[in-house]
């Protein structure tokens, strides 16, 4: 770097002699100049920090929230496979009867409605009709009668409220029903209700898209809150970093049952370190030396393009894939270079304002788990990962990200 | 010492970020004012790098000797800012052709720091920036030209401009 010794001109020799003879005053007020801008990045570093806790507690809840919700929906899934195996025995299930609080020999009830849906002679069955036939018959008509009370016309919002009632049977029933050998239904048809529509909508739990008549009833858009761990890193999948983040809004449209379209803004923090041979920076600029190390720290606008599929669907939830394209435009790029030997006049840092945008330079893919919060709203967890297919930044990196996406969206 | 006022900004102190700004202010104004058009302008731009080495102090290599690092911040905050400034920049003309005024060095021997520094104000960022760099700092024109982003020929340009018109304030001054 040096040129001091080679040049012998008496002006550039006088200007550096003096440059050294520098008496410059202390003035308080820069100081006091300099306290206010401390003082402002004091201040934005609480805001930066109440952000982040917000932003954690926020995701804190909705994860426990999600959790608990699985987990109820677990607990009613067995519930209900154990009552359908146990209405072909006949047996009630133990935590139906801790639940219900009645006793087996507890007269059942059946609500009116079913009651009207129910034929007349099945209802009166002639009283010289073999006990044990009749039972078999009457049970399996009632079971009709409940699998058949119109779950086409059940909307999306009363499926997502649809809640465990109980249902009355007619005093000639509860006689039939009494006079078979203990093998009745009682309590257990508390949970009729659930068992009915996850009968007739799919058997084996899995239902298509055209059975959910609520949500073929919406426009199709949808609109969400995005956020996810940013685990980026340069030249492969490997040597990461520490973990930026995530955080944007997405909207999308769905196509047709299986199929959905979004787009979204993703404020992302990237962080990565990488030797240089991953590094690519403009061919003009000289840091004076091989840097051994690069620390990037850079704020990006991730524009993702996706199509969504819905592998497979089930009464609540729905499990997918997404493929998509993603922009990159740069927001800011800090670097921060490593010497092994460190001499005077090695540029250390570089920052960049540029701007730069970077047309569909990732391209991301994602598995994922759709829960139906409320007809409405809905909870997705998505696992993911970018892959480069440009180089990006003022490095000109090849930038591999991994994450899991988190997502609260509204359906209209 | 200065390793306990590096120890202190470190936690954030403002009693060690004062003591350190009071340590370094005249060798930081000594680098920006010859960047800056006028003291506020170097002030600010000290303060800027001041912020720069305040946030940054964690990455600071105690075993390493402060002053470059600082020094380095200082250039770079200097040279950032002749970037904001560029579109801004008028390159001016050359105001003469070259003389013999440095034949004689008892000539310009009684020039003090001040006016050395209010000639290379004078200068156009352009012609000062380079003429800093190369003559002061001791980069070469190819650093230069990669800090800049200009040409290395247009380094050479600008470092031959900022001598002559140099040349033509010393004369203007001294005769």
């Amino acid at each position: 770097m040096s040129n001091k010794d080679e040049n012998k001109d008496p002006l550039e020799q006088l200007f550096r002699k003096k440059a050294e003879e520098y008496d410059i005053s202390y003035r308080e007020e820069d100081w006091l100049d300099m306290e206010k801008k401390l003082d402002r990045m004091h201040a934005a570093k609480i805001r930066q920090r109440r952000t982040y806790m917000t932003a954690a507690a926020v995701l804190l809840l909705v994860s426990a929230m999600g959790y608990f919700i699985y987990q109820n929906s677990n607990e009613i899934d067995r519930l209900n496979r154990q009552l359908e195996d146990n209405m072909t025995t006949g047996v009630l299930p133990d935590s139906a009867r801790e639940d219900t609080g009645q006793e087996p020999e507890t007269p059942p009830l059946i609500d009116q409605e079913m009651l009207a849906d129910i034929p007349q002679e099945t209802a009166e069955p002639s009283e010289t009709t073999d006990n044990v036939t009749h039972e078999a018959t009457l049970e399996q008509q009632n079971q009709q009668a409940v699998l058949n009370a119109d779950p086409v016309s059940v909307s999306g919002e009363e499926l997502a409220h649809i809640e465990l009632r109980p249902v009355s049977y007619p005093e000639q029933m509860d006689k039939d029903l009494s006079v078979s050998s203990g093998n009745s239904i009682p309590g257990s048809t508390d949970y009729l209700a659930s068992v009915s529509y996850g009968q007739a909508a799919a058997p084996s739990g899995q239902i298509h898209q055209h059975e959910l008549p609520g949500r073929m009833e919406r426009s199709g858009f949808e609109f969400g809150l995005i956020v996810s761990p940013d685990i980026s890193t340069i030249g492969g999948i490997s040597n990461f970093y520490e973990p930026g983040y995530k955080l944007g809004v997405t909207a999308g449209y769905r196509i047709n049952d299986r199929f959905t379209v979004s787009g979204g803004l993703i404020h992302s923090s990237v962080k990565y370190s990488s030797g240089s041979q991953y590094y690519d920076p403009p061919a003009y600029w000289n840091p004076g030396g091989t840097p051994s190390g690069i620390i990037a720290q850079c704020f990006i606008l991730d524009i993702p393009l996706t199509v969504k599929y819905d592998v497979m669907q089930f009464e609540n939830s729905r499990f997918f894939a997404t493929g998509g394209l993603s922009s990159y435009v740069m927001l800011s790029e800090d670097y921060r270079f490593d010497y092994n030997g460190y001499s005077q006049g090695q540029v250390t840092t570089k920052n960049e304002r540029s701007g730069k945008a970077h047309l569909f330079s990732n391209a991301g893919f994602s598995i994922g788990y759709e829960y139906d919060l409320h007809q409405n709203w809905s909870l997705k967890a998505e696992p993911f990962i970018k892959v480069p297919l440009k180089e990006v930044g003022w490095g000109n990196v090849k930038l591999y990200t991994l994450g899991t996406f988190v997502s609260v969206s509204y359906k209209l | 010492m200065l390793a306990d006022i590096i120890k202190g900004c470190r936690k954030h102190h403002r009693g060690s970020q004062k003591e350190l700004y009071e340590m370094f202010y005249a060798y930081g104004m000594s680098i920006t004012l010859r960047y800056a058009d006028s003291r506020n302008q170097a002030a600010a731009v000290l303060n800027d790098a001041f912020m720069k080495v305040f946030e940054n102090i964690k990455s600071y290599d105690s075993n390493r000797d402060f002053k470059p690092w600082f020094r380095r911040i200082v250039i770079n905050t200097a040279i950032n800012q002749y970037h904001k400034d560029r579109k801004r920049l008028q390159m001016t003309e050359p105001l003469s052709g070259e003389d013999d005024l440095f034949s004689e060095e008892h000539i310009i021997s009684g020039i003090s720091y001040d006016e050395l520094i209010g000639m290379v104000q004078e200068l156009s960022p352009a012609y000062r920036t380079v003429f800093n760099l190369y003559v002061i700092e001791g980069f070469k024109h190819k650093e230069i030209a990669g800090m800049l982003d200009i040409s290395v020929g247009t380094s050479k340009s600008n470092l031959s401009k900022a001598k002559r018109n140099l040349r033509e304030l010393l004369e203007r001054n001294l005769i």
